[in-house]
């Protein structure tokens, strides 16, 4: 069996086991994400421009209710030397995870991280990175794997999924790669709806409410600005290609299934699975769920359109 | 070839350091210490540099007010000890070059 | 000329023997009762800082370099400044936790490094005992394959540990585990407080029968020359061994407790300079001055050495129990504020070897 971390880490033996080091810089900088604020520490000035510049709607230089819901991600130097210049086998994995019952391990191109301290985990990242692409990205696989496990702590989750707002509502089409959820996003956008996202999402419930809240993580497209904080989400659409449209009922338990399937990094980590069963049941029965069967003419917009307008009780 | 001509090798595993006066001489392999008087340890410097036998006589004829063949008895007799022990050893300047 | 002698003079001379570099706060392995300061701010040294201050220590006449961490082999040039440093002929100690040095680390530490000796952190004589304190699952069983292998390539390796209430029921048992190993165990009966101040790890402390025991455990395997006269021969406390910063062999003629910044100095991984491991006092800073400029300059050294001769005269005058209770001015500063107070693991140290005295005569 394969070590964790060997298709990325010279050195596995040597990946840390607790959150410290010594960072690239002085700098720092507050993501406000999906209502949580991620304090990034230890980073070098090029790192923080990077990051500042990826992340331009979401990220501030100073606290604002500093005491509220920070999430703490440290940087820290690591050498070119502790990673592999290209993984193994040629496949374009991002990372590989080797969750525990008290911490999740990262090992990825050019970084690896540490998530530590359920269930309120703190994040430690080593990365030889400090600039351009490289580091944006080696930052940005970290943040997402972040983000998923800080949202399902709080009872949420982040989904592979898009995000249309249609009428101050959400439609939350989902899927996996490869599903349509670009299409969809495409075509309800000349439709004249909002795209808050064509490829991740993060649902929560407020108040009994179910709720979409965009996130700074799109595919193709490129995200909507000036978009709210939340909104109320319709309906939630589980995808699947066809030549027609339509529009039939998923139980409860189908949505279930769809969200646990649709929810990265976490939906592999099974010190997490009881927690993850109980968020996207949560989730599952906020809102109606259907199977939406499209095809590429974006006539299914009207089909939401006259469906969806009925009011609808869990 | 004569032992004028011949290399004053250090073991690997040795550490030495110069403490004023005087010298230290680690042997790693047997964690032995040994504290040298300034001659002795002025020995072990110059053949740090690489030096032949009679280079090393020649350098300390300068440091020292002492008869070359006084100090050639004293050189001869301390590097014989420490080939004794097994400290240091004699190896030709040629095989040395070629990195033998 | 022994080398105590040496010692004593390098004591008495305030001569520069003696280096711990933190290299890095990183670490493999997370021990519930680390000493590091996981906050500590400020720039990491660069290779080059470490090529140069190396330089500067060879001209010092320093001998004894030790790495240490966090992790030091976790550190990206550890083995580009390890073999700088053998090079430069230093007598190389390296502290690490053993888990990463299989068979291609330890090869190339052997190879590269060629260190004296390897201090290696045992925990416990068994898995659940050792794995509780470093927090990583299997770590034991990992450090026991390690051990052996490095070992059969007849590597010099030391075991350290530190008595702790985790562990002080197996006591015997890992020095039994020790010697099936044939390598010299060194069991510290004092866990400390991190060096921010968190007292968190005083918790696990030993108990005072567990330290007795530890107390007459090293004067029964204590070589007979060792063992203070005033002892019976059960109950002797070996001195600390390896290193001239604590134990200065004939240190009686020394007018110093210690070679704490008058033979030694730590630095950390962001440059700051301390007269030793324990004590976090602050001396300057590698960025903005070299070594020798330090080391030479009146500064802050000049109150530290000030204290050796102030706290070797407190500590006489605690009695001949004191001379065995390992008083540490760095550790005293840390808990009471003061280098001359006495702490309550110095003071329960002195009164277990009151009572040794006591029953002695």
């Amino acid at each position: 069996m394969a070590a964790f971390g060997q298709d990325f880490l010279t050195d596995t033996d040597l990946f840390p086991a607790r959150i410290s080091g010594e960072p690239w810089g002085e700098m720092s900088l507050i993501l406000n994400v999906a209502g949580d604020r991620y304090l990034v520490t230890g980073l070098s000035r090029t790192q923080a421009s990077v990051i500042r510049q990826r992340f331009v709607d979401v990220v501030f230089d100073q606290h604002k209710d500093p005491k509220k819901n920070i999430v703490p991600i440290r940087i820290f130097r690591a050498n070119s030397n502790d990673f592999r210049d290209d993984p193994p086998r040629g496949e374009p994995r991002t990372l590989e995870t080797l969750p525990q019952s008290e911490l999740v391990q990262v090992a990825g191109y050019h970084f690896m991280a540490l998530l530590h301290g359920f269930p309120t985990p703190a994040t430690g990242m080593w990365t030889c990175e400090t600039a351009g692409l490289a580091f944006r990205l080696a930052f940005e696989n970290m943040f997402r794997l972040m983000v998923a496990y800080r949202l399902l702590m709080r009872g949420a989750l982040l989904l592979h999924a898009a995000a249309v707002v249609s009428g101050a509502q959400a439609e939350i089409f989902v899927g996996r790669s490869g599903y349509g959820k670009s299409t969809v996003s495409r075509l309800s956008r000349d439709a004249g709806c909002t795209v808050l996202s064509d490829d991740m999402v993060a649902l929560c419930m407020d108040n009994g409410e179910l709720r979409a809240l965009p996130l700074p993580f799109t595919g193709e497209l490129d995200p909507a600005t000036g978009m709210a904080d939340c909104y109320p989400v319709r309906a939630l659409l589980w995808l699947n290609k066809g030549n027609h449209h339509e529009l039939s009922a998923l139980s409860r338990a189908a949505a279930l299934s769809a969200l646990i399937v649709c929810a990265p990094y976490v939906n592999n980590d099974p010190n997490r699975c009881e927690q993850l069963m109980q968020n996207a049941d949560r989730l599952a029965g906020g809102a109606p769920a259907y199977t939406l069967t499209f095809a590429r003419n974006g006539g299914f917009r009207e089909l939401l359109n006259q469906r969806l307008a009925a009011p609808w009780t869990a | 070839m004569d032992r004028l001509s011949r290399l004053l090798h250090l073991r690997d595993d040795v550490r030495h350091r110069r403490v004023e006066d005087e010298g230290v001489l680690v042997l790693q392999n047997e964690a032995e210490v040994m504290v040298l008087n300034d001659l002795a340890y002025r020995i072990i410097e110059l053949a740090v540099e690489q030096r032949t036998v009679a280079s090393i006589i020649a350098a300390l004829e300068e440091e020292y007010d002492v008869a070359r063949d006084v100090l050639t008895g004293d050189v001869m007799a301390y590097i014989d000890e420490l080939t004794n022990i097994g400290v240091a050893r004699l190896t030709d300047a040629t095989s040395e070059e070629n990195g033998a | 000329m022994s080398f105590g002698r040496l010692v004593n003079r390098v004591w008495r001379e305030n001569i520069l023997f003696s280096i711990l570099i933190e290299l890095t706060y990183r670490c493999n392995l997370d021990c519930f009762f680390c000493y590091n300061d996981l906050n500590l701010q400020g720039r990491p040294l660069d290779e080059q800082q470490y090529f140069d201050l190396l330089d500067e220590l060879a001209q010092l006449q320093v001998l004894n370099l030790t790495l240490s961490g966090g992790e030091p082999l976790a550190h990206p040039s550890f083995f580009r400044i390890g073999a700088r440093a053998r090079e430069l002929g230093f007598l190389v100690r390296v502290k690490s936790n053993g888990h990463a040095l299989g068979e291609r680390l330890a090869a190339r530490l052997q190879r590269e490094v060629d260190p004296f000796v390897i201090d290696i952190s045992l925990h416990g004589a068994r898995a659940q005992t050792h794995d509780r304190q470093t927090r990583v699952s299997g770590s034991f069983d990992r450090l026991m394959r390690n051990l052996e292998r490095m070992t059969e390539r007849g590597m010099r390796l030391k075991l350290n540990a530190i008595l702790t209430a985790w562990n002080e029921v197996e006591m015997e048992e890992m020095y039994t585990l020790a010697d099936a190993l044939n390598i010299p165990l060194s069991m510290d009966p004092t866990v400390t407080p991190r060096d921010d101040g968190d007292a968190t790890p005083v918790h696990i402390r030993p108990s005072a029968e567990a330290v007795k025991r530890l107390f007459d455990i090293r004067a029964r395997r204590a070589p007979e020359r060792f063992r203070p006269a005033f002892a019976s021969r059960e109950n002797a406390p070996l001195p600390s061994a390896g290193t001239d910063t604590c134990d200065g062999a004939d240190g009686a003629s020394a007018e110093k407790h210690c070679g704490a910044g008058s033979s030694a100095l730590a630095i950390d991984p962001v440059g700051n300079v301390y007269p030793c491991v324990q004590w976090r006092r602050q001396l300057g800073n590698l960025h903005r001055q070299s070594i020798t400029e330090l080391w030479c300059s009146a500064g802050a050294l000049t109150p530290v050495r000030e204290l050796g001769p102030r706290i070797k005269h407190m500590v006489e005058g605690l009695g001949e129990a004191a001379r065995h209770a390992a008083f540490c001015p760095g550790l005293a500063e840390l808990e009471s504020g003061s280098p001359l107070q006495l702490y309550p693991a110095a003071q329960e140290k002195l009164d277990i070897v009151g009572k040794l005295l006591k029953q002695a005569r």
